[in-house]
C-alpha cells in the first residue's frame, strides 16, 4: 500500500486493503505522508495528509502514557514555547509531546529529551531522524533524577518539562538546567495529588515562583441523528387510520388495502418495534457528549524562575544577572534603598515629583475598578 | 517609519541617534508592554514610556508632549498613582512596595515579608495536624471581635501618616492582636496575607507572555476576545498545526489576540493573513502586548478587514491618496519643521497600512495556505465555504464559536458530504428536520460556491479547572473564573476531487472577490463617487483635515490600547508611541 502513495498529491484517496492500518505512514514530511484509513476493515478509503504531531500523537506506538493534545497545547502556551526556544523534556516516554515541541521550536531552537529506558530512548531517536527531525531534537539517555541534565546544558534552557513519577528529584537540576539571565518556564505533569504536593514544596523551596496547578479536558461531541419519540403520535397509534379505513372501505374493489389498514387498526398484531418507529419524530443530526472523554489525565504543575528571586544564594545570582543592566537592585532588600535606581529622564523625575506632591492625572479620571467593571 | 525619515528627522533636532540599550531580558524596558499586578488584585497590560533619545527621533509629535505631562502617570484608583517611568529598569517576576504619596517610590519587597504570608510555608506536618484537628491551637475558643485588636483605626492612620512600612504597620497590627497567637500556624499565615492585602502597596511587573496576556483578556476583558479561554486558544494553534515558517489565515475578532497567538508560533519566516470583520481598522490591539521586533512584525503580519479585502488592490492603494497639489502644501515653509515631518509620517504610515492591505488581498487570493483560524462572529459555514478552500490540500483548520449548535449543521454537512463520497452510510441519512430547506441566506457565492471536503472532523469543548495545592488543603479553586469558553470544530480539507489529479477550482473567495470588484467599478461609475459603502475613507492626505483626521484615527487605535490608554487618550504622544 506504501508503494502506492508515492506520488500521490496530499489530500487524495487510496483504497485501503483488507488488514492494513493508517498512522504508520512515517517519513519525511514532504516526501511522505500519513495514511488515514477509513473506519472500514477490509478495504475502506485511505487519505494521504501531511503527518503533523497531533496526527502522530493518535497513531504513534505506545511504549508508555502519552500525553494528548489537550495538556500538549497548554503545557506549550504555559512553557511560553516559541521559535528558537530551547527545551528541555523528561522521560521521553513514546515522544507523543516531544514532537509537538520539535515542531514548535523549529529548525532554530531546540528540543533536548532525556529518558533512562535504553530502548525508548533509542527508538525515539530513530523516530526523530525518521521524521526529519534530527536536527532539532536530541535524546539522551540518562536518569535525571539521579544526574541532571549534563553540565553541557547548565544554564541553557528556556523551558524544562518533567513527566516523571518523582519529579521533585529533579526539580534542583532542572534549575540548573535553565537560563539564570532570564524568566524561565518549568512544567510538571503527574497524575496523582500527593506526587503534585511534593512538586509544590519542591519549586518553592527551590525559588520558584507563580506555582499554579491546572487540570484540562477535552470534551468531544458526537454528531448523531437524533430522533424522539412522539407523544401524540404514540397516544394516537392505530387510531389515524380510521379515516383512511372509511375512505378505502368505500371503495370495495380495494380490499387488499383495507386488509392492510385493519391489521394497523388491530394493535394485538403490530410489533413494539413497529410502534417504536413510526411514532418516531427526526431532529436531524444533534450533538451529543461523546463518550471517549476521558474523566482525569494527570495535573498540571507550572512555576517561573526569575533572575535574583532564587532562594539560594539569591544576592550573587542577582547580582549576576544584573550586571551589565542599566539599572540595580537589591534582591531581598531587608534595607530599602534610598532611591529609585531607574534611569530617570530629567523630564520624568520631575513628573514623578510632581506626582507625589498629589497632583492626580487629569487625562484618567475613571479608577481601575470602574475601568474593569465596565466589562 | 523609513530609516531614512528617522535619521533625517535625528539630524534636524541635533541629536545623533542613540546607541541601541543592552538587552537586559529579565528588567523591564523603555518601550516594553509589560503586566502589572497590584495587590488590589487588579492587573494591567501597560506599555512603558519610550527612551527620551527614542522619543526625539519619532518625529510625528512634539517632543514636549512625550517627556512631559502627565501621559505616563497612572491613575490606579485607591492604589494611588504610578509614573511609568519608575517601572523602567525593574526586575520581571519580584514584588516592590511603593512607599509614601502621589507616585511615590517602589522599593523591592524583603523576601521575608513575602514569605511569612506564605500559605507554602507552614510546616506540611503542622498543618495535617490542624486539619485532623489535633493540634494544641486550634479555632475553638476564637472569637473575632472589635476588641480582639488594641491598634484603632485611627491609630493605624496615624501610623501610615508618620510613614512606616507596610511591614512595620502589620508587625504593630500583629502585636495589637489578642488572638494571633490563639490561632493555628494556618491561620496565621492567612491573617497576615489579609492585612498584608490591606496594608500593603505592592506591585510586581511581569514580562508579556501569549499566557500572560491570553489569561489577563480573559479574565478582566472577556467580551473584547469572544471568552476564548486560554486552554482553548492553546488548542486552536495545535490543531491548526502553525509552526515556524507556517503561512496562517486567521479572521479575528478578538483584538488581535488569535492572530498575536499565531504570529508568535510562526516565527521570523512565517506569514500570518489577520482580517477582522471590522470596517476601518482590524482592531488588534493584543499584538502590540508581546513586543514582537517591528520588523519582525513588518514581515510576518498582513492585516486587513474583510471589506478591505472586497476593494481590488489598485482601489485600495488609490484611495486616500493625495490630491494633486496637496504636495505643495506639505513642502509649506511656513509651518514648523516638526509639523512638516508629522504629516509626512502620518502619510507614511497610511501609505504603508494601504500596501498591508493590498498584499493581504493578493496573498489570499494565492491560497494553498497551511493553517486557518476562525475566531469571529461569522457563520461557520459561509466560513468553512469561502475560507477552508484557500488552504492546501491536506492542511488543518480550527473554527471557533461560542455555540455548539451554530457548529452543528456545519459539521453535518461536511460529514454528510465525505461519507457519500466514501460510499458509507450516513447515520443521520434521511433524518433531516423538515425545514431543513429553510435557509434565511440568500443564495451567493458564500452559499452557492461548493462546501469543500474535510476529514478528521471534532466538535469539542475543554473543561479546566484550577487547584489551589497546600499540603492538606488541596481542592479546586472555588470560584473559577467564567468556566464558560466555547467550541472548536477542527478538521483536515482535502482535494476536492480526491481521485483525480486536476488542479483544485478557484476557490469561493477568489470568485467572490473578483465578482464584487468588477461590481464596485460599476457602482462607482454610476454614483461618481469614490468611497464605497458609504464608508468613508480617509480624506486626502497632507491637508490639514488629512492630519486630524489621521491623528484621530490614530488615537482611537491608541483607545484600544490596553492601558497606554489610560495614560494618553488624550496626549497625541500615543498615537506615536502605538504606531507600528
Ligand atoms: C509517562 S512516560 C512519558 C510520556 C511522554 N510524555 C509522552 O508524551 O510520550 C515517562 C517516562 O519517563 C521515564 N523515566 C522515569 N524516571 C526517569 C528518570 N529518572 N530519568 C529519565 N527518565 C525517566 C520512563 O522510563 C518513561 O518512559
Amino acid at each position: 500500500m506504501h508503494r502506492e502513495l508515492i506520488g500521490k498529491r496530499f489530500g487524495s484517496r487510496v483504497r485501503g486493503r483488507a488488514g492494513t492500518r493508517g498512522g504508520r505512514g512515517q517519513g519525511r514530511r514532504q516526501a511522505a505522508g500519513k495514511a488515514n484509513t477509513g473506519a472500514t476493515p477490509g478495504g475502506g478509503w485511505a487519505y494521504l495528509l501531511h503527518p503533523s504531531p497531533e496526527l502522530w500523537t493518535v497513531s504513534l506506538p505506545h511504549r508508555t502514557q502519552i500525553l494528548y493534545v489537550a495538556d500538549i497545547s497548554f503545557i506549550t502556551m504555559q512553557l511560553n514555547i516559541q521559535p528558537g526556544s530551547v527545551v528541555v523534556e523528561s522521560g521521553t516516554g513514546s515522544g507523543s509531546f516531544s514532537h509537538s515541541l520539535a515542531r514548535t521550536v523549529g529548525p532554530t531552537g531546540h528540543l533536548h529529551t532525556f529518558e533512562y529506558h535504553a530502548q525508548r530512548a533509542e527508538l525515539a531517536a530513530e523516530e526523530f531522524a525518521r521524521h526529519g527531525l534530527a536536527d532539532r531534537a536530541t535524546v539522551r539517555c540518562r536518569d535525571v533524577c539521579e544526574l541532571g541534565f549534563t553540565e553541557e546544558l547548565r544554564g541553557q534552557a528556556d523551558a524544562v518539562f518533567l513527566d516523571l513519577p518523582s519529579p521533585w528529584l529533579a526539580i534542583g537540576h532542572a534549575r540548573d538546567a535553565l537560563n539564570p539571565r532570564v524568566p524561565t518556564r518549568l512544567a510538571s505533569y503527574s497524575p496523582c495529588m500527593e506526587q503534585v504536593q511534593r512538586t509544590c514544596l519542591a519549586l518553592r523551596d527551590l525559588g520558584f515562583s507563580e506555582i499554579r496547578t491546572f487540570e484540562t479536558l477535552i470534551r468531544p461531541h458526537a454528531l448523531r441523528g437524533a430522533s424522539q419519540r412522539s407523544l401524540e403520535s404514540l397516544a394516537r397509534y392505530g387510531t389515524r387510520e380510521l379515516a383512511a379505513l372509511e375512505e378505502a372501505g368505500a371503495d370495495s374493489a380495494n380490499a387488499e388495502a383495507v386488509a392492510a389498514i385493519q391489521q394497523k387498526l388491530d394493535l394485538s398484531r403490530v410489533t413494539a418495534e413497529q410502534v417504536a418507529r413510526e411514532t418516531q419524530v427526526s431532529l436531524g443530526p444533534q450533538l451529543v457528549m461523546g463518550q471517549e472523554m476521558r474523566g482525569h489525565t494527570s495535573y498540571l504543575t507550572f512555576a517561573t524562575l526569575y533572575p535574583g528571586l532564587w532562594s539560594e544564594d539569591a544576592a550573587a545570582t542577582a547580582e549576576e544577572a544584573v550586571a551589565g543592566g542599566p539599572a540595580e537592585s537589591q534582591p531581598s532588600a531587608a534595607v530599602p534603598t534610598e532611591e529609585q535606581p531607574a534611569p530617570e529622564p530629567a523630564e520624568g523625575a520631575a513628573t514623578a515629583a510632581a506626582a507625589a506632591a498629589g497632583s492626580p492625572s487629569p487625562s484618567s479620571s475613571s479608577t481601575p475598578e470602574a475601568a474593569d467593571a465596565s466589562e | 517609519m523609513s530609516s531614512a525619515v528617522a535619521a533625517a528627522a535625528a539630524a534636524a533636532a541635533g541629536t545623533p541617534p542613540p546607541p541601541p540599550a543592552p538587552p537586559t531580558a529579565h528588567q523591564a524596558q523603555h518601550g516594553e508592554y509589560v503586566l502589572l499586578r497590584l495587590s488590589n488584585g487588579s492587573e494591567r497590560v501597560v506599555r512603558l514610556p519610550l527612551h527620551p533619545d527614542e522619543v526625539s527621533r519619532l518625529d510625528s509629535v512634539p517632543k514636549k508632549s512625550i517627556t512631559g505631562g502627565p501621559s505616563h502617570v497612572l491613575n490606579l484608583g485607591r492604589f494611588g498613582s504610578l509614573d511609568l517611568y519608575q517601572l523602567v529598569g525593574l526586575n520581571f517576576g519580584w514584588t516592590y512596595e511603593r512607599i509614601g504619596t502621589g507616585a511615590g517610590r517602589l522599593v523591592p519587597l524583603a523576601t521575608e515579608e513575602v514569605d511569612r504570608a506564605d500559605l507554602h510555608s507552614v510546616q506540611a506536618g503542622l498543618a495535617i495536624e490542624a486539619a485532623d484537628g489535633r493540634t494544641s491551637a486550634d479555632n475553638r475558643n476564637l472569637i473575632d471581635t472589635n476588641t480582639s485588636q488594641d491598634l484603632t483605626q485611627d491609630d493605624i492612620l496615624k501610623l501610615k501618616g508618620e510613614g512606616v512600612s507596610g511591614a512595620e504597620l502589620i508587625d504593630a497590627i500583629i502585636a495589637g492582636s489578642k488572638t494571633f497567637a490563639e490561632k493555628t500556624e494556618f491561620s496565621q499565615a492567612k491573617y497576615i496575607k489579609r492585612k498584608q492585602e490591606r496594608h500593603l502597596r505592592t506591585i510586581q511587573i511581569l514580562k508579556t507572555s501569549l499566557m500572560n496576556v491570553a489569561e489577563h483578556y480573559y479574565t478582566r476583558h472577556p467580551s473584547r476576545i469572544m471568552n476564548i479561554r486560554p486552554d482553548t486558544l492553546s488548542q486552536m494553534l495545535s490543531y491548526a498545526n502553525v509552526q515556524p515558517g507556517a503561512r496562517v489565515v486567521v479572521l479575528d475578532d478578538c483584538g488581535g489576540l488569535v492572530t498575536a497567538a499565531a504570529l508568535s508560533r510562526v516565527g521570523d519566516s512565517g506569514l500570518v493573513v489577520g482580517l477582522s470583520t471590522q470596517f476601518e481598522e482590524p482592531g488588534f490591539e493584543v499584538v502590540s502586548t508581546l513586543n514582537m521586533p517591528a520588523d519582525q512584525l513588518d514581515r510576518t503580519l498582513l492585516r486587513s478587514t474583510w471589506y478591505h479585502l472586497s476593494l481590488s488592490s489598485e482601489d485600495i492603494i488609490s484611495e486616500g491618496a493625495p490630491a494633486p497639489g496637496a504636495g505643495a502644501e506639505v513642502e509649506d515653509s511656513a509651518m514648523p519643521a516638526a509639523a512638516v515631518a508629522g504629516r509626512k509620517n502620518l502619510a507614511e504610515r497610511r501609505r504603508k497600512r494601504q500596501l498591508c492591505r493590498a498584499a493581504a488581498r493578493d496573498e489570499l487570493m494565492r491560497g494553498n495556505f497551511d493553517s486557518l483560524i476562525v475566531a469571529a462572529r461569522v457563520c461557520p459555514m459561509e466560513a468553512v465555504r469561502l475560507l477552508v478552500p484557500l488552504l492546501a490540500p491536506s492542511r488543518p483548520f480550527a473554527i471557533f464559536s461560542r455555540s455548539s449548535s451554530a457548529l452543528a449543521p456545519t459539521m453535518a454537512a461536511l460529514r454528510s458530504q465525505q461519507m457519500a463520497l466514501d460510499g458509507r452510510p450516513t447515520p443521520y441519512a434521511g433524518d433531516e428536520p423538515d425545514d431543513a430547506e429553510d435557509d434565511a441566506m440568500p443564495a451567493d457565492a458564500s452559499t452557492t460556491s461548493p462546501l469543500p471536503r474535510a476529514i478528521n472532523l471534532q466538535i469539542h469543548d475543554t473543561w479546566t479547572r484550577e487547584y489551589q495545592v497546600l499540603p492538606g488543603r488541596s481542592h479546586p479553586f472555588m470560584n473559577m473564573p467564567g468556566a464558560a469558553s466555547g467550541f472548536l470544530l477542527t478538521g483536515i480539507r482535502i482535494l476536492t476531487d480526491p481521485d483525480s489529479d486536476a488542479p483544485e477550482p478557484l476557490a469561493g473567495l477568489q470568485l467572490l472577490l473578483s465578482e464584487v470588484n468588477q461590481l464596485r467599478k460599476r457602482a462607482r461609475q454610476v454614483t461618481g463617487s469614490s468611497t464605497y459603502w458609504g464608508i468613508s475613507s480617509n480624506p486626502v492626505a497632507g491637508t490639514s483635515t488629512g492630519v486630524s483626521t489621521d491623528e484621530s484615527a490614530a488615537a482611537a487605535v491608541s483607545t484600544e490600547e490596553p492601558v497606554a490608554a489610560a495614560a494618553s487618550t488624550e496626549e497625541p504622544v500615543a498615537a506615536a508611541a502605538v504606531e507600528q
